[in-house]
């Protein structure tokens, strides 16, 4: 209900149909509606209905005090049509799931309109509300549980817009906390040079050729880190926004190629023929050592069939798909899958049978 | 849902195996220390499957036959104390049951096979990974060595097995859901839950073939010619691991063991050549081959004849189901019929009620946590 002083400005010449107070004389007059749709000033609303229900002056209907709301639309007729529809959609809230075919949906919607324009426009106001009663008593249940899957998406959607505003956020500070440290270790860069220049006793040129040769090395290692290079722009201090913006799209490439990569070296997996395979799972794994060598801890088998120790992709049983999607998730080797069955396979093979 | 996806990821670890990986990693990766030799101790003899649910053949019989003869004898007796109640209160003796034949060992075991397979066929639609599956009969099959038939029907154990499995392997299905589907009210299910709990000593984590099966599969790779063949063996593999658990090799065998031994005999069958696999594997030196010869095929060949030969490898018949179950249900021991005598005069004379009914607790205490007093201490 915002009645900010935008909206009380576009009332400037309203006076109240009851005590006729206009803006001049009461400078904070609000007026409210009524369940009748009459228009009246707090002070009197306050005035008639202290002492309880009182008739309306204009048409005379019994009233009370917490029954007058706010205006929002400057046309009357169109603020009573929104309420009566707001009664209506808390009773009438049946949704396309609900009906078999869209012709007995849209027959709905329309009983519903004729509904809302007969109260709108007060005709057969007693047949009408019957009608209507009629249908809430026999649809009960649904009307309950539509409101309540109503009531849940709203608590999703507030909950989502959370997180994703959580998010961005964290993601901004983070970017920030960034820029902020390189530019710091810039800084303090170009003062240590300052400081060298100013105590050493080489000359300023080779001392100023060997930061640059630091910095190209800084920067190539960088860039194979899957880093966008800023030294190169630090000097000539690029904007915020648009470094952000670019390391983001950067990122996105980078796994996008790695997805590809990933699944044609599947494909064309050939089990017979090669001895060992290097599939790059993507950003921050590292193949597994090509021996009997222990791996991420794991045991040796001296009886490993392979001699190259435990393979990075082995054709799965019929019936299960590729799994070198399942790789993709954070902190998933495939190769725990294998390591796993491969020493459950090995586990007490040995083991005598017990002796009575 | 793939099943052997499932199998691979799906599944919890017991905590043993993390504390041995950080062991030998520590060993491996720490150049300083690495003559220090830390042995590679087997992940699987840590865990309670081998160390207390291993049994030979006799010791197995023995077990149950034992079982059924108390059974049996705690039966008669309170047949009699029945009927002298009974004298006793004025009522004629009901001697219906002096010549009844109970329940022999093994047809509590082909009772118990049929609800096995009805289990089975449960989890079948359900599409569950067939590890779960495993597990339930496993437990059910545990629950029944220091059981007998008599005094709990299969058919109320096997739903709270089915049930228990589910939470232990991570498909949870909640009571409400369970009891839906089964048809069957919660409390049947729920009130032995606690019992076979109890007799399975709690030891709820069980290793099945199925990985082992898998990871053959995998290292079979490297010596195979044809690949289809391959799977398909593998599938033969996996069907008679399946029949496997409706014997007792689970008590017998290692789960390796099994797995191998299921690969060999799916290889008969499916006409693949298992021995090129073996030489590669088992034969490359002269003490390997040794081995392989005196452990390890001495033990395959045992476990491909039960699964060849054991009756208990094929369906049991409906009719022969029901006649054991009629038989059962003379012998049903009227200790636990609430309805006789003896058991309403142990009501009145017995505290705290029934050990195995706990649900006895909630009669003396209105909530079922205990009440904390102001200053947080229970009262």
């Amino acid at each position: 209900m915002a009645t900010s002083t935008l909206t009380t400005t576009l009332f400037d010449d309203d006076v109240c149909p009851v005590c006729q107070t206009d803006r001049y004389l009461n400078p904070q007059m609000k007026l409210k509606v009524g369940p009748c749709f009459h228009k009246m000033c707090e002070n009197c609303i306050e005035r008639l209905f202290a002492n309880g229900p009182a008739p309306c002056p204009t048409c005379r209907q019994t009233l009370r005090k917490a029954t007058f709301s706010e205006q929002t639309f400057e046309d009357l007729s169109v603020e009573k049509e929104v309420r009566i529809r707001k009664q209506m959609s808390s009773k009438f809230n049946k949704r396309r799931e609900d009906f078999k075919t869209l012709k007995d949906f849209n027959d709905y919607l329309e009983t519903v309109e004729d509904l809302t324009f007969k109260l709108a426009n007060e005709i057969d106001v007693e047949t009408t509300k019957a009608a209507i009663d009629k249908f809430a008593a026999e649809n009960r249940d649904l009307i309950r549980i539509n409101a309540d899957r109503l009531l849940n998406e709203s608590r999703m959607a507030t909950q989502r817009q959370e997180m994703l505003r959580k998010e961005r956020q964290q993601q901004r500070e983070a970017y920030q906390m960034e820029l902020a440290a390189e530019q710091a270790a810039k800084n303090e860069d170009r003062r240590m040079l300052i400081q060298e220049l100013a105590t050493s006793d080489k000359s300023a040129k080779s001392i100023l050729a060997a930061r640059q040769a630091i910095s190209l090395k800084k920067t190539s290692m960088r860039k194979t880190e899957v880093k966008p290079a800023t030294t190169s722009s630090s000097l000539n201090g690029t904007s915020l926004l648009s470094d952000t913006y670019w390391r983001m799209q950067r990122d996105e490439e980078v796994d996008r190629h790695h997805e590809e990569d990933e699944e044609m070296v599947a494909d064309s997996f050939d089990p017979v023929q090669s001895q060992y395979m290097d599939v790059d799972l993507g950003v921050g794994y590292v193949n597994s050592v090509n021996n009997n060598k222990a791996h991420a801890g794991g045991l040796q088998y001296p009886l490993l069939s392979s001699s190259s120790g435990i393979k990075d992709l082995y054709v799965e049983p019929v019936g299960v798909g590729s799994l070198s999607k399942v790789a993709k998730a954070g902190g998933y080797r495939l190769g725990f899958g294998y390591e796993r069955a491969i020493e459950d396979a090995h586990t007490a093979l040995f083991v005598p049978t017990l002796q009575s | 849902m793939s099943t052997a996806a499932e199998n691979i990821n799906g599944k919890s670890t017991d905590a043993s195996q993390e504390n041995t990986t950080t062991v030998t990693s520590a060993a491996v990766t720490n150049g300083t220390d690495s003559k220090k030799e830390v042995p590679l101790k087997q992940l699987f003899e840590q865990s309670t499957q081998y160390n207390h649910w291993r049994y030979t053949q006799s010791a197995l019989n023995q077990l149950r036959g034992k079982v059924n003869q108390e059974a049996i004898a705690t039966i008669r007796q309170n047949i009699e104390e029945e009927n002298q109640q009974r004298v006793a209160q004025g009522l004629p003796r009901d001697d219906s049951t002096t010549s009844l034949k109970f329940l022999t060992v093994d047809e509590e075991l082909s009772l118990l096979g049929f609800y096995e397979r009805r289990m089975a066929q449960i989890f079948r639609y359900w599409k569950l990974p067939s590890y779960v599956m495993a597990t339930a009969i496993v437990y059910m099959k545990r629950f029944f060595l220091e059981n007998t038939a008599m005094d709990y029907h299969p058919k109320d154990v096997m739903l709270t097995c089915m049930f228990l499995a589910r939470k232990t392997e991570n498909y949870l299905m909640t009571i409400e859901d369970f009891s839906n589907v089964i048809k069957k009210p919660a409390e049947s299910i729920l009130d032995l839950e606690f019992l076979v709990c109890k007799n399975l000593r709690f030891h709820f984590t069980v290793h099945h073939p199925y990985r082992p099966c898998i990871g053959f599969f995998y290292d079979m790779q490297a010596v195979t010619d044809n690949m289809k063949r391959l799977q398909k063996m593998h599938e033969t593999a996996i069907k008679f691991i399946d029949t496997s658990l409706h014997t007792d090799l689970c008590f017998l065998y290692q789960p390796s063991q099994i797995a191998l031994a299921a690969i060999r005999l799916a290889c008969k069958e499916e006409s693949y050549e298992f021995e090129r696999y073996a030489n590669y594997k088992f034969r490359a030196t002269e003490s390997a081959a040794q081995m392989y010869d005196e452990i390890l095929l001495p033990i395959l060949l045992a476990i491909e004849q039960v699964l060849t030969d054991d009756p208990r490898c094929k369906e049991v018949e409906k009719s022969v189901a029901t006649e054991i179950d009629k038989r059962l249900k003379m012998c049903k021991d009227p200790a636990k019929n609430p309805e006789s005598l003896i058991y309403i005069k142990r009501k009145r004379t017995e505290p705290n009620g029934d050990d195995d009914d706990d649900d006895d607790d909630d009669e003396d205490r209105p909530s079922k946590r205990t009440r904390l007093g102001e200053d947080g201490f229970a009262e």
